[in-house]
């Protein structure tokens, strides 16, 4: 209750035009946006640059912000909604990157993806985690973003159906599928990297 | 022979559960990533950026207003309509009058890269 308060006491001000309570804003929110937006894209300057346009788009639609869902899943929500748009981008990019390479013929390199290393994670677990990061990538998007929300930043069940705009039962469903998904491709890796 | 495999075949499903569970469990100890300092200071010189330039653009709003593009639309619609009319009512062609370039094309079935080689000539 005492957090709904707060939220609502933030955004009234927000939508004054406080710039104190902007910076508020950024400082409470900044680590979850960015560890979300890391978490999905998996790249630290996409990352930043996904976050800094978040806390833009919330400043310019403040006043769309009716107090329906909690302000935390709304800007979960902008987050997810960023990272998806930039991963379809990317996506896109990518399927057409040989007929581009046919356009542009300016001898521009390909640059290959580098190994995603995660800042958060501690260096015994970092080969690991790049394996599992490199699975994640391969599931379909919205069973990404349920496993990262979950998995990474501790969402609920419940929250993260209120940030994907779906029923509790799909997550549980989304997030089962991503499981043996994940099971599915690390058998994989791990067949691969046996001698 | 037999129980050599199926003690083989558990000892690997042993493993690789062991495998999967180990690389699963790797991100749940993660720390939550910071990004780097100042990060308000970007985020606000971004902003302000972004503040200047759509006034540098204001002049342009108008255009992607709705009523300011409809009637945009009509205008262009009109201009449209005033060509159409003007070459259907312009249609005719021109009976030339005696003794005029027209009217000896006319008469003798003339094209015009014929007429203007036989002046030439």
């Amino acid at each position: 209750m005492q957090k709904l308060l707060e939220d609502k006491a933030l955004v009234d001000e927000l939508k004054l035009g406080s710039e104190e309570a902007f910076r508020s804003l950024v400082d409470l929110f900044q680590r979850r946006v960015y560890a979300t937006a890391i978490g999905l894209v998996r790249s630290v300057n996409e990352a930043e640059d996904i976050s800094q346009e978040v806390f833009i788009e919330i400043y310019e639609s403040i006043h769309s912000f009716k107090g329906e869902a909690r302000l935390s899943t709304w800007i979960y929500r902008i987050t997810v909604t960023k990272c998806l748009e930039l991963m379809r981008y990317k996506k896109r990019k990518k399927r057409f990157a040989p007929l581009l390479g046919l356009i542009n013929a300016d001898g521009a390199p390909m640059t290959e993806p580098v190994e995603f290393v995660h800042p958060g994670i501690r260096l015994e677990q970092q080969e690991s985690a790049a394996m599992l990061f490199k699975a994640i990538e391969k599931l379909p998007e919205h069973q990404q973003t349920a496993f990262t929300l979950h998995k990474m930043q501790g969402v609920s069940y419940q929250e993260i159906s209120e940030i994907m705009d779906t029923s509790l039962s799909s997550v549980e469903s989304l997030m089962h599928r991503a499981k043996s998904n994940l099971k599915k491709h690390l058998t994989k890796y791990y067949y691969e990297s046996r001698p | 022979m037999s129980r050599d495999r199926n003690e083989n075949e558990s000892n690997n499903t042993e493993e690789l559960d062991a495998f999967v569970s180990k690389v699963m469990s790797s991100i749940d100890q993660a720390a939550m990533p910071e990004p780097a300092p100042y990060f308000y200071s970007r985020v606000k010189a971004r902003l302000e950026r972004r503040h200047a330039q759509a006034q540098d653009q204001a002049w342009l709003r108008p255009i992607y207003q709705t009523k300011w593009s409809m009637a945009y639309l009509l205008v262009l619609i009109a201009m449209n309509c005033a060509v159409i009319f003007y070459s259907l009512s312009s249609s005719e062609i021109p009976v030339g009058q005696n003794g005029n370039m027209e009217r000896l094309i006319d008469e003798y079935r003339l094209d015009y890269t014929s007429l203007y080689s036989y002046m030439e000539d």
